[in-house]
């Protein structure tokens, strides 16, 4: 749910207050952050369609119609801003291959590790349901997928995270 | 779920990220400077032929020229003229192509749009998506659905038309060299701020307007002036019944056609674009392939026909604003093969009608 703060940012970014448009995003960066990288699990490249979804929606603010909906509409931005790149860079490689070295990577390790234990459909579903609080509709009108498909990658996603990721924790626990 | 939720726990943004966040947030402000720069310039310069121009209608109307002391606004004849010119910006990132340059909304109270105001997106209902756990083929009919797609220069997007069973895609020929004609559905909808008409024109071909007979949503159009026979999509078409006459309805062929913003579509209108082209043998038996045609490139050589027929047909819509003004787009109509899932069926290659959104 938008606050009074969150209204006031968007009117005027949509009227092209430039600094009340850098706090708006600036408020919904580290979301933008998750949901870049659960699509390219890369920062360089996350940070390249963050880049994209700030200039994009600056250039678009003032179409958004409803300003209850700035959110949504934002992510799917980001979210083609993210398929975007992925098309443009190598293909075929799988993550580990295609993945460079970032200076970054002594940060968020877990989530990384638990992010690439995924194929992209869970992951991508599992942060704007857990990360970014969106609900299952909101999900399926940003992703443009059945509401019902939602739901079966949230089920899936949860499945191969506890015999991935959560197994993997535990057993590294108790070898400890 | 396990005891606690990784994708619940905080996260560090990377400087990297930080950096072009930045970066971008500069640039906007730059652009932003800018274009107050160039405001406050075309404002004075405003301000200085409306000081003049008062000053003039004083000292005509103290030399006795004019009937009262009144004088003409001549601040509303400048942006008139301002009001009638196209958008300065063309950044073609996006379906709304034509993006605004940023002025004083004041200006609308002279009943002048500011550039703010003119700005249209096109969508166009977006075809079957692609394999997917549980996806349903898109069946709805209405253009405004909410898998519509905003057109956006450079990317094409597959059109779903249903109706005919044909999937948006009727061909047709009376026989073996006779002219092969074609009729594709176009579900296009316009949506901005402050638009009355909206107008499209083809460069091939006509329009194809299936439509209740004295009950059109069309409100102006160029008859398309050729004679020509295509199938049609629309009308209530039964696969059961006799479907040589479209009972209740009409098809009107036009070269352009006009509606009103407020009423785009209409749940028993059809449009579509169509046309007829001369007999070739080769694109005759690729869109009518015989039986002994190798079946695993019949659907390339009817994507490759197509094109042929279609021959880079241009749609150009013009949306015209309340204050007068117009913006237009270009979009291209080609046919691709594109995936299709069908729930327990599996998923196929089918052929679509493609449409993209052309730079200026």
């Amino acid at each position: 749910m938008q606050s009074k703060e969150q209204e006031d940012l968007i009117n005027k970014a949509k009227r092209k207050d430039p600094d009340a448009f850098a706090e708006l995003m600036q408020f919904h960066m580290k979301g933008m952050y998750r949901v870049a990288m659960s699509i390219l699990l890369n920062d360089e490249d996350a940070a390249d369609a963050i880049q994209d979804t700030l200039l994009a929606c600056w250039e678009k603010i003032h179409t958004l119609r409803h300003i209850s909906y700035f959110s949504t509409w934002m992510t799917r931005i980001l979210i083609r801003k993210c398929y975007d790149i992925r098309r443009k860079n190598v293909k075929t490689a799988d993550w580990e291959e295609y993945r460079e070295p970032s200076a970054c990577d002594e940060y968020n390790l877990e989530w990384r590790e638990a992010l690439s234990t995924l194929d992209e459909k869970y992951r991508v579903v599992m942060t704007l349901f857990y990360s970014q609080g969106y609900r299952i509709h909101e999900i399926a009108s940003i992703l443009k997928i059945p509401k019902s498909t939602v739901q079966t990658r949230l089920q899936r996603g949860r499945e191969k995270l506890a015999k991935g990721y959560y197994k993997a924790a535990k057993e590294d626990k108790v070898n400890g | 779920m396990a005891d606690r939720n990784i994708f619940q726990e905080d996260i560090v943004i990377p400087k990297i990220v930080h950096q072009k966040a930045e970066l971008a947030f500069s640039l906007i402000r730059t652009e932003d400077k800018k274009l107050m720069r160039k405001n406050h310039i075309k404002y004075a310069a405003i301000a200085v032929c409306a000081a003049a121009a008062i000053t003039f209608g004083i000292l005509w109307s103290i030399n006795g020229f004019l009937p009262s002391a009144e004088t003409s606004d001549p601040t509303q004849e400048n942006l008139t003229a301002q009001g009638d010119t196209a958008a300065e910006d063309n950044n073609s990132a996006a379906g709304t192509d034509h993006a605004p340059v940023q002025e004083d909304s004041a200006e609308k109270e002279n009943g002048i749009l500011s550039e703010l105001d003119r700005a249209f997106t096109l969508y166009v209902r977006a075809a079957e998506p692609s394999a997917e756990d549980g996806a349903e083929p898109n069946t709805a009919d209405d253009a405004a659905a909410p898998k519509s797609i905003a057109l956006e220069t450079g990317k094409p997007v597959a059109v779903s038309v249903s109706g005919n069973g044909s999937k948006g895609i009727v061909l047709g020929t009376t026989d073996q060299g006779n002219p092969i004609n074609y009729c594709i559905g176009l579900p296009l909808l316009c949506e901005g701020e402050n638009i009355e008409t909206v107008t499209y024109r083809i460069n091939n071909g006509a329009f194809a307007i299936v439509q209740p007979k004295d009950d059109g949503i069309v409100t102006d159009g160029v008859l398309y002036d050729q004679t020509i026979h295509t199938g049609w999509i629309g009308g209530n078409y039964d696969e059961e019944a006799d479907n040589d006459e479209l009972p209740n309805y009409e098809q009107v062929y036009y070269k352009e056609f006009t509606l009103d913003y407020d009423r785009q579509t209409d749940e028993d209108t059809t449009i579509s674009i169509a046309n007829e082209r001369p007999y070739d043998a080769g694109i005759f038996d690729a869109v009518f392939p015989s039986g002994n045609s190798d079946p695993s490139l019949a659907l390339t050589k009817e994507k490759d026909a197509l094109n042929q027929l279609l021959d880079h047909t241009v749609i150009t819509c013009t949306v015209r604003y309340a204050d007068g003004a117009e913006q237009t787009a270009d979009i291209l109509v080609s046919c691709d093969i594109v995936p299709v899932h069908y729930e327990n069926e599996g998923d196929y290659e089918e052929l679509r009608t493609v449409l993209e959104m052309l730079a200026e």
